[in-house]
């Protein structure tokens, strides 16, 4: 396999709460936490609310630094891109996109704007003739119709602005896209139109993405590997397909059983697992124990040791 | 088309009849009908979810069940009957007992609409007070019985929305919407904002509450694999005007509506590796 562009490495990040007048303690957010990602893949990075995956993306993009362990990028660790330059050549290679499309672009601009600046800041372009040939191109290859340049995000639907904001982050010529919940504020509707959409980058641009969500089933429907995470642990890992149907972690499994099943109403639910919430509260707790031995289950499917006793 | 929703959307023993219910926006450039003549019933003890894409209507149908529709909306046409009465004829002091004690909402946002500064006590006692007129240590009594329908410990009755999980909240807003019996629950995308876990454990329980006490619920959301699994009935709205009705089960397997089975088709269902372990070719 090709070396892959970033690599995190048993990477912590520890918070400091309270602080000022009350008592400050610090709070583990990520508990050495490493994985890979490749060019024209797709790692989705699954887990509830709270359990550190946005924390992942915000310390590859270097908004805050790792308390321990490194983040690789082509080998070269993260911390040490200091200068103006080499971080400007950095965030062009790596890439945000956030869920909520509303708040992400400025209300106040039309598309046009949005898309000229990052040609202009990172200097993808020769001239300013290249301008227009150049948007073109980009809302050609997120498949936005050629008058929604001169549009103000208000008049786009959650879809249109998630493809200005995609567009955004081909235009700087990215590697790596890290796509926080992408789809997860627009309608089930217009989801796969999007999914469909960074599926193509990635494979006729070679684009390679983080797919951070709490939906197994657009997980699945992207993603050639998987890392399921609880409270800033990553507690199985490997292909997606492999992971799904043979799930060995009870936190996988209580995440798969949570998804709707279209074939499976409650009415016969509530029977067969009557005590779901109990349950869950207790697959949680066990989740939480901090583990470091883990055991390989197939060729690229490796799962944490979890003890049967709470 | 029209012959399949005639003999879905009504029901023997409705608790609420909706009937040619017209709702505009009025704007600059004219009225704009958000929803088109809408007819359907919601019977005793049913779940009957309203499915569509945003903007399609289905919250402007929620709002205007118990006339809760702001300005520039408003009902151009249509009756609505609840029990027996009229809520479009209603005055607004019969309007204000009725909701809340026969009709509660909830909302999406639901874990914003606590206050935030006032403790949990506080909140149950208000509906409690307002509309059946305990005192203080009948509400605390009552809101405890509730807090252990949804899970939460006793104790916590005192404490402030913001020391309460999201998922947490929502139910308590649940319960809160439970304090006074209502006869139909409102519940506007309850889960949305939740992860699947908490939602999964949230919905058992509502489904559960139903069964113990018999309430009817319309439930809307977009999300259709959720909505077969937990509705009797379900309505498929487009563009303001419902497209199809049926049971859930037919929904699922048997859609009639173009439109229906496209929004099957635009997402993907991952319990079907489970099912078919040996056609997956990935």
């Amino acid at each position: 396999m090709s070396q892959p562009i970033i690599q995190m490495k048993n990477v912590i990040k520890e918070f400091k709460i309270g602080g000022g007048l009350a008592k400050e303690e610090t709070f583990r957010a990520l508990q050495s936490v490493s994985f890979d990602l490749y060019a024209g893949k797709t790692l989705a990075l699954v887990g509830e609310s709270g359990c550190g995956k946005s924390t992942c993306a915000r310390l590859i993009t270097k908004v805050y630094p790792a308390t321990e362990g490194e983040i690789l990028f082509n080998g070269t660790n993260i911390n040490e891109i200091t200068s103006r330059s080499a971080l400007r050549e950095y965030r062009s290679k790596v890439q945000m996109v956030f869920q909520d499309p509303f708040g992400s672009l400025n209300p106040t601009h039309t598309v046009y704007h949005h898309l000229t600046r990052p040609l202009k800041i990172h200097k993808q372009i020769k001239s300013k003739r290249d301008i227009p040939l150049r948007l073109k191109a980009l809302l050609k290859q997120v498949e936005l119709s050629g008058d929604t340049l001169h549009k103000f995000p208000y008049e786009l639907s959650g879809g249109q602005r998630q493809r200005v904001n995609l567009a955004r982050a081909l235009a700087v010529g990215s590697q790596i896209i890290l796509a926080d919940e992408p789809t997860s504020m627009l309608d089930v509707s217009i989801r796969l139109g999007i999914l469909n959409l960074m599926q193509r980058m990635k494979k006729e641009l070679g684009i390679g993405f983080l797919y951070i969500t709490h939906d197994l089933a657009t997980a699945h429907y992207i993603a050639e590997e998987t890392a399921v995470m609880y409270k800033g642990q990553i507690v199985e890992w490997g292909d997606t397909d492999s992971i799904l149907k043979n799930p060995q972690h009870p936190y996988t499994k209580l995440l798969i059983s949570a998804v709707p099943d279209p074939d499976l109403p409650f009415g016969n639910l509530v029977k067969s697992e009557p005590n779901y919430s109990i349950d869950a509260d207790e697959i949680r707790s066990r989740s939480s124990i901090i583990i470091d031995e883990f055991d390989q289950i197939g060729p690229n499917h490796y799962v944490k040791q979890c003890t049967k006793a709470a | 088309m029209d012959g399949i929703k005639v003999n879905h959307a009504y029901h023997n023993d409705p608790i609420i009849q909706i009937r040619d219910l017209c709702v505009d926006y009025i704007t600059d450039n004219g009225d704009f009908n958000a929803v088109k003549s809408v007819s359907f019933d919601i019977g005793k003890g049913e779940i009957f979810g309203l499915a569509g894409e945003s903007g399609c209507g289905k919250s402007t149908i929620a709002f205007s069940i118990n006339r809760l529709h702001k300005p520039p909306a408003f009902i151009s046409g249509g009756k609505i009957w609840f029990d027996g009465k009229d809520i479009l004829s209603l005055s607004d002091a019969e309007l204000t007992a009725l909701r809340w004690s026969e009709i509660s909402m909830v909302f999406q946002s639901a874990m914003n609409s606590l206050n935030p500064v006032l403790t949990i006590q506080e909140q149950f006692s208000d509906v409690l007070r307002h509309h059946q007129g305990f005192t203080n240590d009948q509400a605390k009594d009552r809101a405890e019985k509730l807090l252990d329908l949804v899970n939460i410990p006793r104790g916590r009755l005192t404490e402030y929305p913001h020391q309460f999980s999201g998922g947490m909240r929502q139910r308590l807003v649940i319960a809160i919407a439970l304090s006074l019996n209502p006869k139909l629950i409102i519940m506007d995308e309850p889960t949305t904002a939740l992860d699947v876990v908490v939602q999964r454990e949230i919905l058992q329980q509502i489904y559960q509450l139903r069964e113990e006490f018999g309430f009817s619920v319309l439930f809307i959301t977009h999300d259709l694999a959720l909505m077969s699994q937990l509705c009797d009935r379900i309505a498929i709205m487009r563009n303001g005007e419902i497209v199809e009705v049926n049971q859930a089960y037919e929904i699922r397997n048997n859609p009639q509506h173009p439109y229906t089975q496209k929004l099957w088709a635009s997402f993907p269902n991952i319990h079907d590796v489970h099912k078919q372990p040996d056609q997956q070719g990935i």
